[in-house]
């Protein structure tokens, strides 16, 4: 939830998107939803020229479970320091 | 501490929704971790928002599907549901090697399980008839299984 609510903030930035398979796509943040499934428009390859499979997709849904790395926009949190502190140890107490 | 960029002011949807749970003690001091409520969640008239409504789009329109073991299939998507399940039309997987060219292997009407979905790219025709596949080397994508 936290996380969700974090890229829902970020939608309409350019992002990088590192996925599982170590392919980078750099894209629009379209839109997000609860799993962090994301869908990202106008995209381009970090590195086109080793992965040329993606030279004709222009927008692109990724499912959450693919994700590794996301790069979003450096951003100054309210309660900076400790809303990134409770957001990790919140992880380890499981899902709402 | 202070907040720089207010694009983060929306984050917190729902003031009301957001309790504060006791999670434990440390040293002298009382741990508390923010708790977002359901409703926090939920659009204004109570469903939960997900993605599958973006696909309405892209149906019946070329898509490029990455699968988990890293294969690509193109087709055209007639269907999808909640969990990504997807029936693809008219597909071919396009093999990629180092060595030779992309080979397209025709597969015809297919149901791919949402499990092994990675990416589902819309494929833009135009670009995509401007491709010369058959000079492209490139290394056959990895799996996104660890």
């Amino acid at each position: 939830m936290l996380f969700y609510s974090f890229f829902k903030s970020l939608v309409g930035k350019d992002v990088v998107v590192e996925l599982k398979n170590d392919l980078s796509i750099c894209g629009t943040l379209h839109s997000v939803d609860q799993y962090l499934n994301i869908k990202l428009t106008d995209i381009s390859v970090t590195d086109p020229e080793k992965y040329p499979h993606m030279l004709s997709v222009k927008n692109c849904f990724i499912c959450g479970s693919g994700l590794s790395l996301f790069f979003g926009v450096f951003q100054w949190f309210l309660g900076g320091f400790w809303w990134g502190f409770l957001g990790f140890f919140s992880s380890f107490w499981g899902s709402q | 501490m202070f907040m720089k960029n207010t694009a983060l002011s929306h984050v917190i949807v729902n003031h009301a929704a957001l309790k504060k749970v006791l999670i434990g003690f440390w040293g002298s001091k009382w741990l508390i971790k923010p708790v977002f409520h359901i409703n926090a969640l939920k659009n204004v008239n109570g469903s939960i928002p997900d993605m599958t409504n973006c696909f309405l789009n892209e149906i019946s329109g070329t898509v490029a599907v990455i699968t988990s073991d890293g294969r690509m299939i193109v087709g055209t998507l007639k269907g999808f549901d909640q969990t990504i399940n997807l029936i693809l039309d008219e597909s071919h997987e396009r093999v990629f090697s180092s060595s030779q060219g992309v080979e397209q292997v025709v597969l015809g009407l297919y149901i791919v399980r949402g499990d092994n979905v990675a990416v589902i790219g819309e494929i833009d025709e135009e670009t995509d008839s401007a491709l010369d596949l058959g000079n492209i080397r490139a290394e056959p994508l990895n799996s996104v299984v660890h």
